[in-house]
């Protein structure tokens, strides 16, 4: 018995040395980072010298900022939007994929090629696209004669926000498509032969037999769309900057402007705190919702 | 073994005498002339040779980067002893608040750097001190097309009023009158410093700047309306002009589809190099009121606190903005320093040695983006994007500059 204990003991003992230098890593990239921001955020600093601590006088500012929520707001929509186009989209081609199309890893391969390009060398190639001055887009649309369409979609209010989106959209197609293929590939065929058997369509095929089996694959592409749709920075940043007049302003960038342009990083350390929070309980929600779903 | 040893002590005593134990003195040195790396090295290297025991380390930086970069160095006490920054309050200025810039008044006091134009100074002192050496003098004003303006008849504009009538023309040929974009937001604040120079002029400019008066002023709506709002709505600019970004509007112009651009100094080479014939005015001031082109600088040298060898890193600076050494900035470089150059004999372009001379002869007003907080620059931004896309007035926009400010 208390050889038991003692070699129960050695192995805590050695459980501990194993996990010490993964603690350590975490302790010094992220929790000390991280705990450093929220304090930060309670501070006013220019960045240059010592903060200044002023409570939660930024929280209040925050609450009242109108370009705040005005950039909130837009992440929002970019999260339902970048959520569920490429999503639904993704799943489309996917399943037609995975239904023996032929040329699937072709077709694999050029759906996953934007993933592996750079978000800002994306975002100059569809700055390009959509320049109004020489762009393929307006060239497009003047010699079908809808010259009326071709304005600046990266220069209008209404427009600039979707037309970004839209770059994020065409290049996180992608990554569902793979992912989702590759989730595919455990479904049970032969539950999808008995369903044609007793008769179910193709939709309730797809509704009822396949999308079940791969909804774990689902949820994580879901929560990680969600998080990156309120961390979305870079494709924003290269193509519109936020602009014009902060239509495509998301809190990233704005986050950005207040720390690093207009020098205020405490107030940029309660936006980045803020939406943290923000994107960990969006992810939070969405796995709630599968766990409910699959109860 | 005596022999040995007193050839030992021989050879100690030669090199104590050569100097060959004499430290070497390295300054760290960050700059930002990127594009005229070659110039830069020159500049080294005739520096070095011309004092023996201070050697350079040389780092570029990017203009963006140097930002954050040069904060968490400085404050982390890694910095550069001499560095090339942004010389508005927001960026030199709030270096100096917090101490981490070695004042160089002496520098001044003692004729080091008598050939610098006094406003330089000026730029680059804050809270009654001097902290650096401002450089790459820059204006703004309007290059044109000549052959364009030739094959049109059109003469160079004195007035305002005379300028649109050269856009309108422009127009009427079926070109692009001002290849004027405004994607990156910056290209606005000079927009706003032409007309804001003419019309409020240098005394209002100069207590709005310092928070005397308030930018909510008819003066300043004057100074956006006809351009941001009047000559917009005619067609004057680049169409979805808040689209349109500087790089595009400088490939409108030096690609023949657009008649002016209004723009600065530091293009002079890129226009040069383009191959048109291109000429330079003044943007006039409507009839009746004074022209007073906006001028400002690039940048500017600054010494760190930190620094463990202050008169070396003031010899660099000596060097660095002795008219002796003109030719290494105008001819090497492209760049303007800020004194006054005698061109004669130089290998420059016609518009640099323009340039040149009207700093020189030209009463100048003030770039205010260089001027002012990082609140007002993005009320700026942002504001004459909106005023563009006819989202906001110029009344509404010179109440949002006000209360940037406030």
């Amino acid at each position: 018995m208390a050889q038991q204990s003692r070699r129960g003991s050695q192995r805590q003992k050695a459980g501990f040395w194993f996990v010490l230098p993964a603690f350590l890593f975490y302790v010094a990239f992220f929790a000390y980072p991280f705990l450093s921001t929220v304090y930060l955020s309670m501070t006013e600093w220019n960045g240059i010298g010592d903060p200044k601590f002023t409570g939660l006088t930024n929280y209040v500012r925050l609450v009242q900022d109108g370009a705040m929520w005005s950039a909130l707001t837009n992440n929002v929509i970019w999260v339902v939007l970048g959520t569920a186009a490429p999503i639904f989209v993704g799943l489309i081609i996917s399943v037609m994929l995975w239904t023996g199309v032929k040329g699937a890893g072709v077709f694999r391969t050029i759906y996953f090629l934007p993933m592996v390009l750079s978000p800002v060398v994306i975002g100059v190639i569809w700055n390009w696209i959509y320049n109004p001055l020489f762009g393929l887009l307006n060239t497009g649309l003047r010699n079908v004669g809808l010259g009326k369409w071709a304005i600046g979609w990266l220069g209008e209010t209404e427009t600039a926000l979707y037309a970004v989106l839209l770059t994020a959209i065409w290049t996180y197609m992608g990554f569902c498509i793979v992912v989702l293929y590759a989730g595919l590939q455990k479904v049970d065929t032969e539950l999808v032969d008995a369903a044609r058997i007793d008769g179910a369509n193709p939709w309730q095929r797809f509704k009822n037999v396949i999308v079940p089996q791969i909804r774990p694959v689902l949820t994580m592409v879901i929560v990680y769309t969600v998080i990156g749709g309120f961390n979305v920075f870079d494709v924003v940043w290269v193509m519109t900057g936020g602009g014009p007049n902060n239509a495509s302003e998301v809190i990233a960038t704005y986050t950005y402007e207040v720390a690093f342009q207009n020098s205020e990083n405490g107030y940029g350390a309660t936006l980045s705190v803020v939406m943290s929070f923000v994107a960990l309980g969006a992810a939070y929600l969405a796995m709630k919702f599968r766990r409910a779903g699959e109860a | 073994m005596k022999i040995f040893k007193s050839l030992a002590s021989a050879s100690a005593i030669a090199l104590v005498a050569t100097g060959a134990f004499a430290q070497d003195v390295t300054l760290r040195v960050w700059d930002t002339f990127a594009d005229q790396t070659a110039g830069m090295d020159a500049f080294v290297a005739a520096f070095e040779e011309a004092n023996p025991g201070i050697k350079i380390a040389r780092d570029v930086q990017s203009i963006d980067e140097m930002r954050p970069v040069i904060q968490t160095a400085l404050n982390a006490g890694t910095g550069p002893d001499i560095f090339y920054y942004d010389t508005g309050p927001a960026f030199a200025g709030a270096l100096a608040e917090s101490g981490l810039l070695l004042p160089i008044d002496d520098m001044y006091d003692n004729g080091m750097l008598d050939a610098v134009y006094p406003w330089t100074r000026e730029r680059v002192s804050f809270g009654g001190a001097t902290y650096g050496v401002g450089n790459e003098v820059e204006f703004l004003g309007v290059y044109y097309n000549r052959t364009i303006f030739a094959d049109l008849g059109l003469e160079v504009p004195t007035t305002h009023e005379e300028f649109v009538a050269v856009a309108q023309a422009l127009q009427d040929a079926g070109n692009v009158p001002i290849a004027f974009g405004d994607a990156d937001g910056w290209p606005a604040f000079h927009i706003f410093s032409l007309y804001a120079n003419n019309i409020v002029g240098k005394e209002g400019l100069e207590a709005m700047i310092a928070g005397e008066r308030s930018w909510d002023d008819p003066k300043v709506v004057a100074s956006i309306e006809p351009f941001f709002v009047e000559m917009n709505a005619a067609g004057y600019l680049a169409p979805s002009v808040n689209a349109v970004n500087y790089d595009d509007s400088i490939n409108l112009f030096t690609t023949g589809l657009s008649g002016m651009m209004v723009t600065g100094t530091w293009l002079i080479q890129s226009m040069t190099d383009s191959g048109l014939d291109v000429g330079w005015f003044f943007l006039p001031a409507p009839e009746g009121m004074d022209t007073l082109p906006p001028a400002g600088l690039g940048s500017g040298y600054f010494v760190s606190a930190a620094t463990e060898h202050p008169e070396e890193a003031k010899k660099f600076l000596e060097f660095m903005f002795d008219p002796a050494n003109a030719s290494l900035w105008v001819e090497g470089m492209s760049v303007v320093p800020p004194y006054a150059v005698d061109t004669s004999g130089m290998e420059i372009a016609p518009l640099t040695s323009f340039a040149m001379d009207a700093l020189a002869t030209v009463p100048m007003g003030y770039n205010i983006d260089v001027l002012t907080p990082d609140a007002f620059n993005t009320a700026m931004k942002d504001g004459f994007q909106a005023v563009l896309g006819g989202d906001r007035s110029s009344a509404e926009q010179a109440a949002a500059l006000a209360a940037s400010v406030e």
